[in-house]
């Protein structure tokens, strides 16, 4: 039957995968041929930096979604999520997607960074359905959820948006500032050795190492502050004359480790039909997670507390039982390993203390409150597929249980992307 | 008068701010994987780069046969460098 499952869950990806090609292709073709009759729709400089805006915000959103961790995806996605998930009560097959991800398939100009920013509660709200098979592969249970974020401070990308434009705005002062001080210097002073030291000072790379400070010429520090006098400059003037894009650089650094364990605190609700019952349950749950180390390491950790209250509709044995059921779990996620490169998580490990309440209807032999341990290790296959592997331990019957679920998130936005690291 | 042309790819997303010393130039500053061609007299050239990049990139020069003069892998968030040339 898991074979069933598998293939079953395959087929259903390759459908999706299938679909985002033939969705992009007719696109394409599409266009040409627009173009090909109608030259003058797309020639006008104005649509062409409007497209080139929307498909670098595109490729911005697209690279924030890609750092974030997997867990991160679970809680909140970003554009669509299609899992596989072998519970302990029959299989599940899931579909979420964000409301932004939805309207972006018909109204490309929300990709144009303004209105990327404006349609927070687009980003925020993510809908999801999930259909549940019995283990004879029948129908069990729909589900219809909403999740919101009502705090989501760790949108990578509303901060390369805003911090990418605050770097622009000061490199757009700095650069033409160090340029003219080159120029103006290398007229004064040729002299190879001490305008080497100028320019590997202040542009340095892998083949040309920064030189000790006393080695740069003071007059050349002399004509940098001079020109930093110029009124255009006048938002730089109290940055070192040396040091500017250093400082650029640490703030770009530190803004972005900070980033990373900033907060995700999302409320949702859940209702699930079964062939039984029109409501046989209803959830409401909570999610916080908190990164608690820096964003340039090669691992992580974050904070991870979620609480559900399940309201139950529950028929066993031919009696009907309402029951209640709060439960709630707190873990720390550990990003095992991260690309120090592109910042993407590639193994993760979640060991969690999960709690259990029975506040009313338990059933015949059941515990009313019982303590268990989770851990959910999840590998990156690719950029879109995620294989975490669901442990459970029970200390009352200590045993271990282990579920195969499959997690792809992606994004359906069309393109070329990179999965280079 | 010689033809390089100066090419930059951005894995993701980038842009970069790019000058050519000593010339009348003014800074080229790609949002987008993009190449541009510069005409100089014979001379010593100083190329400086500083870039913000979403998984880094490339930068490279090349001159009017398309043989590669110079390059340098661009690093992922800030990065800055240097090129010297005789034309």
């Amino acid at each position: 039957m898991k074979k069933i499952n598998l293939i079953a869950f395959f087929t259903c990806y390759i459908f999706l995968l299938h679909a985002q090609q033939a969705n992009i292709a007719p696109q394409q073709k599409a266009k040409s041929a627009s173009d090909a009759a109608n030259p003058k729709a797309v020639a006008t400089d104005t649509l062409k930096q409007k497209l080139t805006k929307a498909d670098s915000a595109k490729s911005l959103v697209r690279t924030a979604a890609d750092l974030k961790s997997g867990t991160s995806q679970d809680v909140l996605s970003s554009f669509f999520k299609f899992a596989y998930q072998n519970l302990s009560d029959g299989h599940h097959f899931q579909f979420n997607s964000s409301l932004f991800a939805i309207k972006a398939k018909t109204d490309t100009s929300l990709w144009i960074d303004t209105n990327y920013n404006k349609n927070v509660f687009l980003r925020n709200m993510v809908v999801g359905i999930d259909v549940g098979l019995d283990s004879t592969n029948k129908f069990k249970s729909a589900s219809l959820s909403l999740t919101y974020a009502i705090v989501n401070n760790r949108d990578k990308s509303i901060f390369d948006f805003s911090t990418g434009r605050l770097l622009d705005h000061y490199l757009k002062i700095v650069n033409p500032l160090y340029k003219d001080a080159l120029q103006t210097y290398h007229k004064e002073h040729p002299a190879e050795k001490d305008y080497t030291n100028a320019v590997n000072y202040l542009f340095p790379d892998i083949h040309h190492p920064r030189p000790k400070l006393d080695s740069v010429p003071k007059r050349f520090i002399e004509i940098i502050d001079s020109i930093k006098e110029e009124s255009k400059y006048s938002e730089i003037k109290n940055f070192k004359a040396l040091n500017m894009l250093d400082s650029l650089k640490d703030m770009y650094n530190t803004i972005s480790g900070l980033m990373s364990q900033s907060s995700l605190w999302t409320v949702g609700g859940k209702v699930t039909t079964s062939q039984s019952n029109t409501f046989s349950k209803v959830n409401f749950n909570s999610e916080y997670l908190k990164g608690i180390t820096r964003n340039n390491t090669s691992m992580g950790l974050e904070l991870d507390i979620k609480a559900n209250l399940d309201i139950y509709d529950t028929t066993a044995m031919t009696q009907k039982y309402n029951r209640n059921v709060l439960s709630g779990t707190a873990g720390i996620n550990w990003i095992i390993y991260k690309s120090k490169k592109t910042q993407k998580s590639y193994v993760e490990f979640k060991p969690a203390l999960a709690y259990n309440n029975v506040l009313h209807g338990g059933l015949p032999g059941e515990t009313k409150s019982k303590f268990t341990g989770d851990g959910v290790l999840r590998f990156r296959v690719t950029d879109n597929l995620w294989i975490p592997f669901d442990i459970k331990y029970d200390p009352k019957a200590g045993k271990f249980f282990g579920f195969l679920n499959i997690t792809s998130n992606f994004d359906w936005l069309g393109g070329n992307k990179s999965t280079k690291n | 008068m010689k033809k390089i042309t100066i090419s930059v790819e951005f894995k993701q997303w980038g842009h970069g701010f790019i000058n050519i010393i000593p010339s009348d130039f003014k800074e080229w500053d790609p949002t987008v994987t993009s190449s541009k061609t510069f005409n100089l007299d014979p001379g010593d050239y100083t190329i400086t780069y500083s870039t913000v990049t979403g998984g880094g990139g490339s930068i490279s020069i090349t001159d009017d046969t398309g043989a590669e003069l110079a390059s340098n892998d661009l690093a992922a968030g800030m990065d800055t460098g240097n090129f010297r040339l005789t034309i």
